[in-house]
């Protein structure tokens, strides 16, 4: 028997369909579904298409993370199809001795951890901020935290001009007022000793 | 024109993504457009960030001027600006800081605690010879002036500066102590009952602790004492030599020690050439770095610095130690570079010290953070 699936509607009309533990990724899906006030159909009216893709296979991938989920309560109505389900958890299986286990968890995470950053290497800066938005939105945290550090990590050693160019913002200080601000903050751009070492 | 898509996400987004950044890339950050510097500077953003730790840096204070400024007529003498060099060790970077938001005449950086720096000022009034004692934050570029002293304090007193902002004056023969909340805007003076000059006095865990020497003056003796500042009474501070039989001679095996605070509320260390012989003026074999735990009363070695270093420190006569915490520096004349002792990861050398002359510099701890004043 197949697990229950749910559709998902972006705002411009974009169906998806997905596991229902996927959507429980989305706290914000996860709530709707708890609250069985819901059809197998499920709006996000504020998210598109193409975002809700990307954060649908962020999901995915995170499936089995432990921070994201809400928890399951068990109601009368599918009491049997929780103790159906809770047979074919991995819990059940046995577990490997301790030192294999700590070796498979690193290794696992390392290998996310590779796949977070390959997912989020081609996205532009538009992109980045509309996933924000999309994560802060369905409160789905780590994917606003990947973002976020993402961002942070773009900034990082930075000029105030690259800065700009990078999120496309205009200097609208006077000449006087960057001048006042700069001094306050000289310290942060006079070096002593060797330049560091451009980037490439 | 496009709009920003910064503009686009709400303020508690854009403070995660700033507040992950280290201090020196969100003031930077802040010359980019009025929108980041209103941002960045809120009152909201500065509550998320000063949870963080602080920027371990070292400061160096300035090089002795053996003439005072006030002799030359010239204004112009007068107009150096202002600044002290600080070091990054995780960085590994020296960068300035600009003093000239102080309105003072050559300041001298001497402490620091809590994210600020503590600094001696020349009275504006050119006729007094009295100096005040500045605290300062040099990332938010504001400051406090405590109550005027006479000039002897600011020549012959060690300034002492703890976590809840009290400053001592701590000289010979007498102290001074300051509390913000305590007496408000008043020095109190205390005779003090040690037996001789206190030697690199430290101020931790509501004590201070210095070195002092009983001996003769042909051999010197080292004592470590000790003094509580809540059994300060009206008139005098009450020291106490704090010793155990168990020590041994652990102070005859060390020349010319210096204190200096361990990492944590409880750690002393000491740190000085480490004895050949027993004879009146014996040479050393190295560096020693001892750790004193204050609530069991033991030493134990902390490090030992590597014969290869040594040897640039054994042609000089003279080494400063200086620093604190996780990280002790080494000075010393001509050497033109530093020694820092990590106690996480060892020893190493610091390269492009600026401009002091003799090499002689010294320095302290100073946790930069944008504290805002007290």
């Amino acid at each position: 028997m197949s697990s229950k699936k749910i559709v998902l509607t972006s705002s411009d009309g974009e169906s998806f369909k997905v596991e229902e533990v996927v959507a429980r990724k989305l706290q914000i899906v996860g709530h709707i579904i708890e609250d069985d006030c819901a059809t197998n159909k499920i709006p996000i009216p504020n998210v598109t298409g193409e975002i809700l893709a990307k954060v649908i296979e962020y999901c995915k991938k995170h499936v089995e993370d432990d921070d994201d989920v809400v928890e399951t309560h068990e109601s009368s109505t599918k009491g049997d199809k929780t103790v159906e389900e809770a047979k074919k958890k991995p819990d059940d299986v046995a577990v490997p001795e301790s030192t294999e286990g700590d070796d498979e968890a690193e290794d696992k995470k390392e290998k996310l951890n590779e796949w977070d950053a390959k997912f989020m290497k081609d996205f532009d800066i538009k992109t980045i901020f509309d996933i924000i938005l999309a994560a802060n939105y369905l409160n789905v945290q780590g994917l606003f935290d990947l973002c976020s550090k993402t961002i942070a990590d773009y900034i990082k050693d930075m000029t105030p001009e690259e800065v700009r160019e990078l999120f496309n913002i205009e200097n609208d200080f006077t000449p006087e007022e960057e001048e006042a601000i700069r001094n306050e903050n000289a310290w942060t751009f006079e070096q002593d000793g060797k330049q560091q070492v451009p980037k490439p | 024109m496009e709009s920003s898509p910064v503009n686009c996400l709400p303020p508690d987004s854009l403070h995660q993504i700033f507040s992950s950044l280290p201090i020196r890339d969100i003031m930077i950050c802040r010359s980019v457009c009025k929108f980041f510097n209103q941002l960045l500077t809120s009152q909201c953003f500065i509550e998320i960030i000063s949870t963080r730790p602080p920027l371990n840096l070292l400061a160096l204070r300035p090089p002795h001027h053996h003439h005072s400024h006030r002799h030359s007529g010239n204004g112009h003498a007068t107009n150096i600006r202002p600044y002290i060099h600080v070091y990054d060790p995780e960085q590994n970077q020296w960068f300035r800081f600009n003093l000239d938001f102080l309105p003072f005449r050559s300041p001298q950086p001497v402490a620091s605690s809590s994210g600020l720096i503590y600094l001696w000022g020349d009275s504006i009034d050119l006729a007094e010879s009295s100096k005040s004692l500045v605290a300062c934050n040099p990332l938010t570029r504001q400051f406090k002036v405590l109550p005027q002293l006479g000039s002897a304090w600011s020549r012959h007193g060690t300034v002492l500066v703890d976590s809840v902002n009290r400053v001592m004056v701590l000289t010979e023969l007498a102290a001074l102590y300051y509390s913000g909340t305590v007496v408000a805007n008043q020095w109190l003076k205390f005779s003090s009952n040690l037996p001789s000059k206190p030697r690199s006095p430290v101020l931790m865990s509501s004590s201070v602790f210095a070195l002092c020497d009983v001996g003769s003056p042909w051999r010197s003796q080292w004592k470590l004492f000790s003094c509580k500042l809540t059994n300060l009474t009206i008139t005098h501070t009450n020291w106490v030599c704090l010793e155990k039989h168990e020590w041994g001679d652990i102070f005859d095996i060390i020349k010319r020690p210096r204190l200096l605070r361990g990492n944590g509320d409880s750690k002393l260390l000491m740190i000085g050439g480490l004895k050949s012989t027993f004879s009146l003026n014996p040479a050393c074999s190295t560096i020693l770095i001892l750790r004193l735990d204050l609530e069991s009363l033991e030493w134990e070695e902390a490090g030992r610095m590597p014969l290869e270093m040594y040897r640039g420190f054994q042609e000089s006569s003279k080494f400063k130690v200086f620093g604190g915490g996780d990280r002790v520096y080494f000075s010393a004349k001509r050497m033109g570079k530093l020694a820092m002792w990590d106690c996480w990861q060892g020893w190493r050398w610091i390269e492009g010290v600026p401009g002091y002359a003799d090499g002689l510099c010294r320095g302290f701890v100073f946790d930069a953070k944008l504290t805002l004043m007290p």
